[in-house]
């Protein structure tokens, strides 16, 4: 048991500090995103195109920046949504809004820009419009195919180890 | 036991790395105080460690809950967790910057009745290490004078305790450090 005999060696805080050291490493990136996450009111603001049924505006591989916030979607806007059973996000134009007067309810019909038909045939069955809270964010920008590694790596799992095992290996080259 | 294991080994050293050249010495001051009777105070360390971790753990909390629940059920707490984490990262920045700054070294005489505080520095390009040590009375005690508090500054190349090897010269460098503190602990009495 190596660190128990640094434990002996240095002390249990010298064995913390190492911890805190490494730990904030990870906190710090996590929080970062969740600030984020929580600036823009969005579950996940950035996120990567898996279809290419948004063409010609956006591909497979794209990486795309959403911002949600409070504010009522308009006709017009691309929007990521999540339906409530299923885990992957769509990401659509807004084709039709209804508004309920009193309450302030919107009900969303969306449809990729390349496909024929709109998404009535995506959402859950017997569901005709989305909600307001079922939208992840609106598409504030993008970077062309800056997310094909994800989509590789997510087809081709060992390409995981691959990566894993060249980054180990790199780190062992270096000199700190 | 720790201490005299490493009085017997030899330390070597890259004399073309400030870093190390600075750390041996850091090193080589601690032990040379404990030695001479100074336990070592943990304050600086034992604060950022507290700060630290309070924030790991708003943290961890936070990402186990939004792990296991959507997010806009968990919303609120990260709204916390985050704003925790972001108070105590820059608290413990402030005091590493404000309070700790060169400081690597705190230690207390109980029997002398004072505390005595160690901080180095180098600056860049240039090899000579400067020491800094400054007093100050334990809390409470009446005894020992009132002080002087102006820090004790010392500079040294190098060159003066390491060898062309790397070797580093205890002996010199711990008659020169004892010199230093006996000044120091001098300058008190005015």
């Amino acid at each position: 048991m190596e660190f128990l005999s640094q434990a002996k060696k240095f002390g249990v805080r010298s064995l913390l500090l190492q911890g805190l050291t490494f730990l904030s490493v990870l906190t710090s990136a996590f929080m970062i995103w969740k600030g984020l996450s929580l600036f823009t009111n969005s579950e996940s603001p950035v996120v990567v195109v898996l279809s290419g049924s948004m063409k010609p505006a956006y591909d497979r591989g794209d990486i795309l920046f959403l911002h949600n916030g409070f504010s009522p979607i308009e006709v017009g806007e691309v929007v990521v949504y999540k339906l409530n059973d299923k885990p992957i996000p769509i990401v659509h134009r807004v084709m039709k809004v209804h508004t309920e007067n009193e309450s302030g309810e919107q009900y969303l019909l969306t449809k990729g820009d390349y496909n024929n038909a709109d998404d009535r045939g995506l959402y859950s069955p017997g569901q005709m419009w989305i909600q307001r809270d079922e939208i992840i964010g609106r598409v504030k920008g993008f970077v062309p195919y800056a997310g094909m590694g994800t989509i590789w790596m997510n087809d081709y799992p060992h390409l995981k180890l691959v990566l894993l095992g060249t980054l180990c290996i790199l780190s062992l080259f270096s000199n700190d | 036991m720790a201490i005299a294991e490493s009085r017997q080994s030899k330390v070597v050293v890259n004399t073309s790395s400030a870093g190390e050249l600075k750390a041996a010495c850091d090193t080589g001051l601690k032990e040379f105080l404990k030695e001479r009777g100074y336990e070592e105070m943990h304050t600086h360390t034992d604060v950022k460690l507290v700060l630290g971790y309070v924030g790991i753990i708003f943290c961890a909390i936070d990402f186990a809950y939004s792990w296991k629940y959507p997010f806009s059920q968990t919303k609120w707490f990260s709204y916390i967790s985050v704003s925790v984490y972001a108070v105590t990262s820059a608290l413990a920045l402030v005091y590493s910057y404000v309070v700790q700054r060169d400081t690597f070294f705190v230690g207390y005489n109980k029997a002398k009745g004072h505390i005595v505080s160690a901080g180095s520095r180098t600056k860049r390009n240039e090899p000579t290490y400067r020491l800094t040590l400054t007093t100050r009375p334990i809390r409470g005690r009446q005894d020992p004078p009132v002080y002087n508090s102006k820090p004790l500054e010392m500079k040294q190349p190098f060159a003066a305790w390491f060898h062309d090897d790397g070797e580093f010269a205890r002996q010199k460098f711990n008659s020169d450090v004892d010199a230093a503190i006996d000044a120091l602990l001098a300058k008190k009495a005015e």
